[in-house]
Formats: C-alpha cells, structure tokens, sequence
C-alpha cells in the first residue's frame, strides 16, 4: 500500500514541514498524560492493514498491547535500549574478566555496535507496518544510531510508517511511553536507562531518517518532537 | 536428590499410584556443585488421569492438582518436562516443558532455555523460549521473556520485559497466516473470546 498516497481533507500527512505549534498540539492534559498527535496520524496510517505487524522499541505494557491487539494488529517489542545497557553491561563484565594482554579486550564502538546489532532487531525483511519509537534515537550513542536506522528501515514494508518522539532539550527524567488511547500516552517515570545523547535539531532528524521518503513532525509544549516518516 | 515432600503429596485418590513417568529431566551434575545438587527437586506425583486425553475428564483433573514440584535455585536441568502438576522453576532448566494440567511458574531466580506449554504460565524470571498457555500468561514486574507468547489472556506487569510478537486472532480465525507462530492447539475457555499469540523475533 502507498500510504504516500492516504490523503484525507486538509490533511498535510506528506509535508515535509514541521508543524508549528496550534491549539490542538501536543500537551499534557494530567501529571503524566500526554497528548500525542503523533499517535492519532500514525494510527490513521496504519489503518488500512487491520492484521498489520507493529514493532514497539519501547518497554512493554499491558495496556499498549491490548490496545494494538484489540484492533487487531500483530504486535512485536524489544525494549532497545534496555537490550542495549544489557549488552554493555555483559561486554564489561567480559573486558573485565579478559587476561590482561588479550587482544580481545581492545574493542571500538563501532565494533560493540555491530555486535549488539548481531542479536538485536532481527526481523524478516519488509516485515512491519510501523514502528514506535519513543525516547529512543536521541539515547543512542553515534556509532549505534545509522546502524539501528538502517535495520529498522530494512525491517519495514514499504510504505511503513515509524512514529518516534526526540526532545528539544535534555529531559530532566527519563520516562517510558504506555499508549491509554489513540491519541493519548502516559509517561510512566523510569529509572534512567541511558544517558540522553544529544538534541537533534528538525534537520537532522531528517538526516538520520534520510532513507525515508516523507515525514511529518509535531512539536509539543513539553519540548517533546514527534516525528512520523514513511519508508 | 529425588526427595518427596510430604506436604505436597496429592490428596486425589488415583495420585498415589501415580509415576512421575513423564518427567524425565536429565542432571547436568558435572557442572554442579555438590551443595547446588543436594537443592531440592520434588517431583510430584502427576495425577493418573490427567494423562487421559478424554476432554470429559479434564475438569476433575484439574480439580484433582494441588501437588507441586520444585527445582530449586541452584539445580539445573537439562532435559523434557512433562505432566499433570504445578511446577515452580527457581533453578535452571533447559529443553522443554509440558504440562497437561498445572501451572508453571518461574521464579526470579529462575532461568528457562525452554518452550513452555502448560494451561497457566507465571513468568517473575528469565525465559527464552516459547510460551502457549491455555488459560493465562502473566509476566512480572522483573519478568524477562524473549520468545513467543499464545494465551487467551496476558497479564503483563509493569516492568516485564517481553521480546516477541503479540497478535489476536478469533476463534476459528488463523492465529498467523504467516505460519511464524504456531496456532492454539489447547481449548479456549467460552468466555474467552480471543486468544492472543505472541511470536518471537527470528533468533
């Protein structure tokens, strides 16, 4: 399906713009509720494929499950980034235990990057209907972040659509996301899995989805971004 | 090694003529310290008739379970589980693990390298395999399941961590027409009107 090609009246779901912010932009209405006016698009996209496959790289909640199986998709998690502090904490426990001199030991970014990617989303080719990623490129370090794009661009159909959130400063904690409805999240408090890496600026949020065709961004008053592209 | 627990002895009538025939777990004892072999392991006697496929006599079987059989911490076990009690993993286990009847549950110190079907599944530890319940699965808040999921119902806690695929189907409907997760092969409750089934990503 070209999704592309999914118009609806004054829907500008292809523009490349940034919205500006508006009455109905993203805001919290409680404590830990947010409005995600990037959920309601994505889920708008993903409609058409009621037995869709959705990939969430967040952790995983009872209520985002049943939400997605209710409406009949497929549902896959991986927590990424807690997969990911996992695997860095076994690579130092292994350098630890090394023998001093083992050529073994000496081991570059780029290198743990590869290897973690060697477990890490390993899905069939053209698999997903969309992807959620919430929190989560903007705590990956350099090395890891083009390599985990470019599987996640692997892993989705053509014509998929990834909703991913990044903030436009370092947040003062660190939350997880648990979908409540279509167009509402909870941000649940979580102790810090990793250290926020850096603010991408719009531009460079495209850059790092730069395989994909269109995209969509919605800025909140919480100085959260949502991003919605297309493979 | 094998010690029976008094306690835990059935109350069921056909229990006690029963033999622990289908489990037949396999001791890894050279890699286990003599402390961690003497840990206790309790079989339980599966009850008789559980091992009867007659769908009439499942409720009295079900009924009739109230045994419970042990690995402890610190035992490992290599081999197939099968039969008709409640198994509480807190120990290690690789292979696979059937139960007809019961509830499997693994602990926090557990660690599973198993497929697990069994009608209740409690997951508070670390599993790698796949789990087809068909009653209920609950993952707890430190729960780690990395494999697929088939149950009519899911619990899933905050916290769990759970990598695999999820998807509904109805009853009757195919559960994944990709043929990636295996279909329910266990009887859904009535009131149950979907089953969810979780796949895991390719390994």
């Amino acid at each position: 399906m070209d999704w592309t090609a999914k118009q609806r009246q004054n829907s500008t779901a292809t523009a490349r713009a940034p919205v500006k912010p508006g009455p109905e932009s993203a805001a919290p209405t409680a404590a830990n509720m947010r409005v995600s006016n990037g959920l309601k698009e994505f889920l708008w996209l993903i409609s058409d494929n009621g037995q869709g496959k959705i990939l969430d790289l967040g952790a995983v909640f009872q209520s985002t499950v049943m939400f997605f199986i209710e409406k009949g998709f497929r549902l896959s998690t991986e927590d990424l980034l807690r997969s990911w502090k996992e695997f860095l904490h076994a690579e130092e426990e292994s350098l630890r235990n090394a023998a001093v001199g083992d050529g073994n030991a000496r081991v570059s970014q780029g290198m743990l990057a590869g290897k973690f990617l060697d477990t890490a989303l390993q899905y069939p080719d053209d698999h997903f209907h969309g992807v959620l990623a919430w929190d989560l490129f903007d705590y990956l370090d350099a090395e890891l972040l083009p390599r985990v794009m470019e599987r996640i661009y692997t892993v989705m159909r053509p014509g998929g659509a990834v909703l991913a959130s990044f903030h436009s400063r370092a947040p003062e904690r660190f939350n997880r996301y648990k979908i409540v409805d279509s167009q509402t999240v909870e941000l649940v408090p979580t102790p810090t899995l990793a250290v926020h890496a850096r603010v991408f600026q719009n531009r460079e949020i495209l850059d790092i989805f730069g395989k994909f065709r269109s995209s969509k961004t919605f800025v909140g008053r919480d100085q959260v971004r949502e991003a919605l592209l297309l493979k | 090694m094998w010690r029976r627990t008094e306690e835990l002895k059935p109350s069921s009538p056909g229990a006690d003529a029963a033999e622990p025939a289908a489990t037949t777990p396999t001791f890894d004892t050279a890699a286990i310290p003599r402390a961690e072999t003497a840990a206790r392991f309790v079989p339980a006697a599966p009850v008789a008739a559980a091992f009867n496929p007659t769908p009439a006599a499942a409720p009295d079987v079900a009924a009739a379970i109230n045994a419970v059989s042990t690995i402890s911490a610190g035992l490992k076990i290599r081999g197939d589980i099968s039969g008709s009690c409640h198994l509480v993993i807190e120990g290690e286990a690789h292979g696979k693990i059937h139960l007809a009847n019961g509830r499997v549950t693994v602990g926090p110190s557990g660690r599973v390298n198993a497929d697990i079907v069994a009608p209740e599944i409690i997951i508070d530890g670390h599993v790698q395999g796949n789990l087809q319940a068909r009653d209920s699965v609950r993952l707890g808040p430190a729960s780690h399941v990395q494999g697929s999921v088939l149950t009519p119902r899911i619990r899933i806690e905050d916290g769990a961590g759970l990598r695999g695929k999820v998807e509904m189907a109805r009853p009757g409907h195919s559960a994944d027409s990709s043929g990636s997760t295996k279909s329910a092969a266990a009887p859904v409750d009535a009131e149950v009107s979907s089953k969810a089934i979780a796949g895991a990503p390719r390994s």
